[in-house]
């Protein structure tokens, strides 16, 4: 192997040769610097392949002695792996910064590579005084390239660090001397073997100075500012390499120096670490600047780390776990922040807020923006990235430690981060929206070229920032290098089935195949769809089995509506595919961490689907908070199920050993003695919920008396509840609904209405009703407590919930304009009835709600695919400008009537069924008051179903209608396709009710039973097929006989009609569909009123205010910044001294 | 602790007030210089041991007698490589100086508030 002390010596050695090969000419020295870099890697590489192969780490010593008479360095699987990051995101680094490296002078290439080289030292030594020869090696470098730039921002924030960084310095010198003084070495090793440094008061002061001046350069909060400025104004190359590579060698100092400290200092590390990734997060929320909010990330994150290995030395994490834990967290970090930083400079000095004019966004490659996206995703934490596994490991190891305030500070961070980072992806993706489009207007129009205003007040030396090739391929070749690291990461989670990489698997092959043109990837898609239902349904049962069938078929179905798509659709495929693959890992989930990653595969998806629309910047960003807050609220509630039921659990090996565990044999071929044990992760969803296996059964027995903490399963089934409810868009947590189901584009909105939406009804089944009855089923036992008993009631108020969300939905529905909008209410009253029927926790109203499930996929498909065609035609999403379409969409009318009359519960369709079967079930579990909300609730749906066909489709034709055409033939497929499923269901329910009622049956006893085609419940009959015949003869009777004895119809003309001589002032109040339901507005309007909205807005202002508070901690003032330095070092000497 | 020890503690104080206090950059650079020079004290006061000779094994101080005649050297060894570093810092922070000067024809630091005093506005 090569020594790594080759490292030194070709940095130091080409430092002084550069100036020498310059005079030949810059492209030598660009050649040598790329290769010397590359030399790095190779370096760090084959040793990372080496030790993992299974050699024992290496110490290397210099000057021919041992430690401690000479300085020794040591080899081992972290630092290599380390090294190997922070060299590879240098070597992008550089090429980001080729064209800067290139025409300023040499002493640039010289200073990129000395702190390189810098780094790598404080990463392999395990000296102290040459830890600081090697941090003011990195620093100074640091300094002196942050002073190369000549503008007043980047030298006042370069001086700022220079205060800092000769405070830290001071700290670490005395310290290191004192270390010296009490211990006699400064060899590591030789100070934690011999455990004597804290005999005396001085020995923990010295190595506390020492530890506080690596704190201060992991820049905690609030003694942060300096370093805050230092990203913002420095150029985005030398930002990233500050926050990325600088920030490799220092948390890794930090995680060595560990060992050293007592078991009992270490909490104190754990809470100053996301103490800070709480307000650094917190206060990143009132930023917009792309470099100002990167800069809070990236303090947030190194908090996040450091406190993740402090927390993991103290809970004993072993060596797989810290790597996916910590080393999953710093390389998310390592690589995304480094390639945001490079996006942020390759937007612009103006980051997202330039407008729309004069963005280089709209100029940049479909690839730059999925790299763009892939590296926001992947920092969020969001599957299958590094940082997902990391979080999920980190949260159920704090949920079962009780650690609940630290979870708190991670999880509330963790969402301002998401958030504001969501944020700045979401406005440039619109940014870039309107330029482009606003490019085409002008191509068709040819009218006065656009006026490009010139960059002005750009104090930044950046105005040439337009992403040349070579900066984008750097950012590209990081979002790949992340990804595979994710997916490294993925298999080590024992995440690597099939049916769990569909989704993601599908997206890339997609994604790569964008050139293609749109119709040939649809057909792709669909293809990919159907392929995986046949692989996948039959291998499903029950409950699983019946919502593969909704989210595979339904999805497929109405997938094939985007064939009317025109043009090449880059990105929509492999989104809409990943979308209903991971709809489909969902029902196949296994282990809770099977779910958990595939809902937020379908978060992630949906998110960004709901991006593509129009207006979607406030819509969507509110959607992926409730989302990813949501998710939280779920990866708390199964790791606390998880800590509650002990019996449930299943490690990750024995989920290995029984997929065959091909993906970690294919590991372990690279890693010698590669062990899994300690990822107990996989919790089992059969098992939690007490399905057929044997460790479900035992819980109602000997372990379950043992293990079970009554507290905690109702706090995990809270958790769960409130999770669900919020993705299913329940009452006080809808607020996102509207906006994504009413902004997404109109296919999509079909997809993600009918078909997304039960996602959280499955879940609701699963994690409540089943749970719930576990729970109960418990309290008889040797359990009967309190907490037990309130769990079993939880079902009772998630009813109540349903019920509520019904009739507000309608509600709100009612007095729509928008006539996307309007469906989108009404999806969430339709859920709301769902939601209902499982809390009853009887057969009949799971039957009744599965049934309507179907029914609700059937008709709010027709529904929204009609209301497509109808918007591709008008060009209008208010519904009183349209009107008498009934003539020009005639199929889209048929297609619309029907789903009305499914929805409103008229017989024959089966919608009187789901209806029939649930006010049944409310009467006979006796819930009287509820029943009567869900009648009156229905009655609301008619108004606005009415108001709905009648102002689109009836009434008058516009003028400017005239000439319109029916919808595009994709769009009428999968409408005609859906209304045969619903007059199929209609004339025969028993095809669809029979097997839910069997499911259901596993769970439930039956209150109800078929003769023939009738079903017979407590309370009367329903005879779906007789029903049928009776409405078809009912309405063709008079039908024919009104044709026999009307001879002479007079056709009713289009003008023919009576002025009321009234003068309006404006111009759509002549129409009567406007403002609709006045009236009813006048009597009921106040149910309508926007509390949550308003609630939420609330909690949005106080938190943004609590932020502000704690920004204007942030004066600029390099003094000031000293001086909470010192005051942060002073106090976090008490607070750890006071822990000891 | 030796009187070299105080006084070494002593500058490290005044260095310090002086980075925190004086608005002067120049003064601010002055004021880490003193720090930094105290904090040399402070290390060569560690290693110094009273009434032993330097660490060099010669005829003077033979081998076998070396550990108990001489000073510790390390310290020695460390302050050296401390004042280096130093050097370098200060003649970074003078050049910042100098550089900070031009771009806006100020000393003062409350003139080099960016940028944050920009962002607190938005």
């Amino acid at each position: 192997m090569l020594s790594p002390l080759y490292l030194f010596a070709v940095a130091l050695g080409l430092a002084f040769l550069f100036g020498l090969f310059d005079r030949i000419g810059r492209a030598i020295s660009m050649t040598l610097l790329y290769a010397a870099l590359a030399f790095f890697v190779l370096i760090s590489g084959s040793w990372l392949v080496h030790l993992l192969g299974g050699a024992a780490p290496v110490l290397i010593q210099t000057a021919g002695f041992p430690p401690p008479f000479a300085i020794a360095l040591r080899m081992g699987v972290e630092e290599a792996l380390v090294t190997l990051f922070a060299n590879v995101v240098a070597l992008l680094g550089a090429v980001y910064l080729g064209r800067r490296l290139k025409s300023g002078p040499v002493t640039g290439i010289v200073l990129y590579l000395l702190v390189v080289m810098g780094v790598n030292g404080m990463v392999l030594t395990r000296d102290l005084f040459n830890l600081f020869v090697f941090i003011e090696i990195t620093s100074i470098s640091t300094y002196a390239v942050l002073g190369m730039q000549r503008s007043g921002a980047s030298l006042a924030s370069g001086f700022k660090y220079l205060m800092a960084g000769g405070i830290a310095s001071t700290l670490f010198l005395i310290g290191v001397i004192y270390i010296y003084r009490v211990s006699g070495t400064l060899y590591l090793d030789g100070i934690i073997q011999s455990g004597t440094l804290f005999a005396g008061g001085v020995g923990f002061l010295a190595f506390f100075l020492l530890l506080a001046s690596i704190l201060v350069e992991l820049k905690p909060f609030p003694a942060n500012g300096w370093a805050l400025d230092v990203y913002q104004s420095g150029h985005t190359g030398l930002a990233a390499l500050i926050a990325a590579v600088n920030s490799a060698g220092f948390l890794f100092a930090f995680y060595k120096l560990l060992p050293v400290l007592p078991e009992a200092a270490l909490p104190t590390l754990v809470g100053l670490g996301l103490f800070t990734f709480f307000f650094a997060n917190l206060i990143g929320l009132r930023h917009t600047d792309a470099r100002r909010i990167l800069g809070f990330s990236s303090v947030a994150q190194v908090g996040l780390v450091a406190a993740a290995a402090a927390f993991g030395r103290l809970t004993g994490f072993g060596a797989v776990v810290t790597f996916v834990v910590v080393g999953g967290l710093f390389l998310n970090h390592l690589v995304a922040k480094a390639g945001l930083f490079w996006t942020a400079g390759i937007l612009g000095p103006k980051g997202s807020q330039a407008s729309a004019a004069d963005s280089p966004a709209a100029k940049l490659p479909a690839p730059f923006i999925a790299a763009f996206g892939l590296l926001i995703v992947a920092l969020v934490g969001l599957p299958p990235f590094p940082g997902f596994w990391a979080k999920w490991q980190l949260v159920v190891r704090l949920v079962s430690g009780g650690n609940w305030v630290w979870l708190g500070m991670l999880l509330s961070g963790s969402l301002f981060e998401a958030i504001y980072l969501l944020r700045w992806f979401g406005t440039t993706v619109a940014v870039r929206r309107a330029a482009s489009a606003a490019a085409d207007a002008e191509e068709v129009t040819r009218t006065v070229p656009a006026f490009v205003p010139a960059p002005k007040g750009v104090e930044l030396d950046e105005a040439e920032s337009e992403g040349s090739p070579a900066k984008c391929g750097a950012l590209i070749l990081g979002a790949i290098l992340l990804s595979a690291t994710g997916a490294v990461m993925t298999l080590l989670s024992g995440e690597f089935a099939l049916v769990q990489m569909l989704p993601v698997a599908a997206a890339v092959a997609l994604f790569v195949l964008d050139l293609l043109p749109g119709k040939l990837k649809g057909v792709l898609s669909l293809a990919i769809i159907a392929a995986a239902a046949y692989l996948i349904v039959p291998s499903l049962s029950g409950l699983r089995w019946f919502f593969e069938l909704i989210f595979l078929v339904g999805g497929g179905v109405i997938l094939i509506s985007s064939l009317s798509r025109k043009g090449r659709q880059v990105g929509y495929y492999p989104l809409a595919t990943m979308l209903v693959l991971s709809l489909g890992s969902i029902a196949a989930a296994v282990t809770a961490l099977d779910f958990i990653f595939a809902w937020e595969l379908m978060a992630v998806s949906s998110y960004l689907l709901v991006l593509r629309g129009d207006r979607t910047g406030k819509p969507s960003l509110r959607y992926a908070a409730f989302s990813i807050g949501g998710a939280f609220l779920l990866m708390t509630g199964f790791a606390a199920a998880a800590a509650a039921l002990p019996a449930a659990v299943r490690e990750i090996p024995a989920i290995v050993a029984a997929a065959g565990g091909q993906a970690v044999a294919w590991l372990s071929s690279f890693v010698s003695g590669l062990s899994l044990s300690g990822l107990t992760a996989g919790i089992s969803i059969d098992g939690l919920l007490g399905i057929g296996n044997a460790a479900g059964s035992a819980l109602s027995g000997a372990a379950a008396s043992a293990g079970a903490a009554p507290g905690l399963v109702l706090a995990a089934m809270i958790l769960l509840a409130l999770g669900f409810l919020m993705k299913a868009g329940a009452i006080g947590v809808h607020v996102w609904l509207p906006g994504a189901y009413g902004e997404a584009e109109d296919d999509a909105s079909a997809l993600i209405s009918s078909v997304m939406s039960k996602a959280a009804l499955f879940a609701i089944m699963l994690f409540v009703g089943l749970l719930g009855l576990r729970a109960a089923g418990v309290t008889g036992g040797p359990l009967a407590n309190g907490a037990l008993s309130a769990a079993a009631s939880l079902p009772e108020i998630v009813a109540w919930v349903g019920i509520l969300t019904a009739l507000f939905g309608a509600m709100m529905a009612v007095f729509q304009e928008d006539v996307k909008y309007l469906m989108a209410y009404s999806s969430m009253s339709q859920i709301g009835y769902m939601i209902a029927g499982v809390g009853m926790m009887t057969h009949l109203g799971w039957t009744a709600s599965m049934f309507m499930a179907v029914n609700h996929l059937l008709y709010k498909g027709m529904l929204f695919l009609a209301i497509a065609g109808v918007i591709q035609r008008t060009g209008t999403r208010s519904m009183y400008r349209m009107g008498g379409l009934i003539k020009k969409m005639p199929i889209s009318y048929i297609s619309a009537l029907i789903g009305i009359i499914a929805l409103s519960g008229v017989p024959p369709l089966p919608g009187f069924g789901g209806k029939w079967l649930f006010y049944t079930a409310l009467l006979e579990k006796g819930w009287y008051l509820m029943a009567g909300v869900a009648f009156f609730t229905s009655t609301v749906a008619f108004l606005y179903l009415f108001r709905f066909i009648y102002t689109v489709f009836l009434g008058q034709l516009k003028t400017r209608f005239q000439q319109l055409k029916e919808a595009s033939v994709w769009l009428l497929i999968p409408q005609v396709l859906l209304i045969i499923g619903t007059i199929a269901i209609a004339a025969f329910p028993s095809i669809v009710l029979t097997p839910i009622m069997n499911i259901v049956s596993g769970f439930f006893p039956a209150t109800v039973r078929w003769e023939n085609y009738t079903v017979i419940s407590t309370l009367g009959y329903w005879n779906g097929s007789l029903v049928m015949l009776v409405t078809m003869g009912v309405f063709i009777t008079p039908l024919v006989w009104l044709l026999l004895v009307s001879r002479k119809p007079q056709v009713v003309k289009q003008f023919n009609m009576v002025y009321a001589g009234e003068r309006p002032d404006r111009p759509e109040t002549t129409h009567y569909a406007h403002n609709f339901f006045q009236p009813y507005s006048r009597a009921l309007g106040f149910l309508v009123k926007p509390v949550f909205v308003r609630f939420w807005n609330a909690v949005n202002e106080g938190v943004h205010s609590i932020a502000k508070a704690f920004d204007n901690l942030y004066s600029g003032n390099g003094q000031t910044y000293a001086l909470h330095i010192l005051l942060y070092v002073v106090i976090v000497y008490f607070i750890m001294r006071g822990s000891l | 602790m030796t009187i070299v020890t105080v006084l070494g503690f002593v500058l490290l104080g005044i260095g310090l007030w002086g980075m925190l206090t004086r608005k002067n950059l120049i003064k601010i650079v002055i004021g880490f210089s003193i720090m930094d020079t105290g904090v040399h004290l402070i290390i060569v006061s560690v290693g110094y041991l009273w009434g032993r000779t330097a660490p060099i094994i010669d005829k003077a101080v033979p081998q076998a007698q070396a550990a108990s005649r001489v000073i510790d050297p390390i310290p020695s060894a460390l302050v050296l490589t401390a004042i280096v570093i130093g050097l370098a810092v200060t003649a970074l922070m003078l050049s910042y100086a100098v550089q900070m000067h031009k771009t806006r024809g100020s000393l003062s630091i409350d003139d080099f508030r960016l940028p944050a005093r920009k962002q607190g506005e938005a």
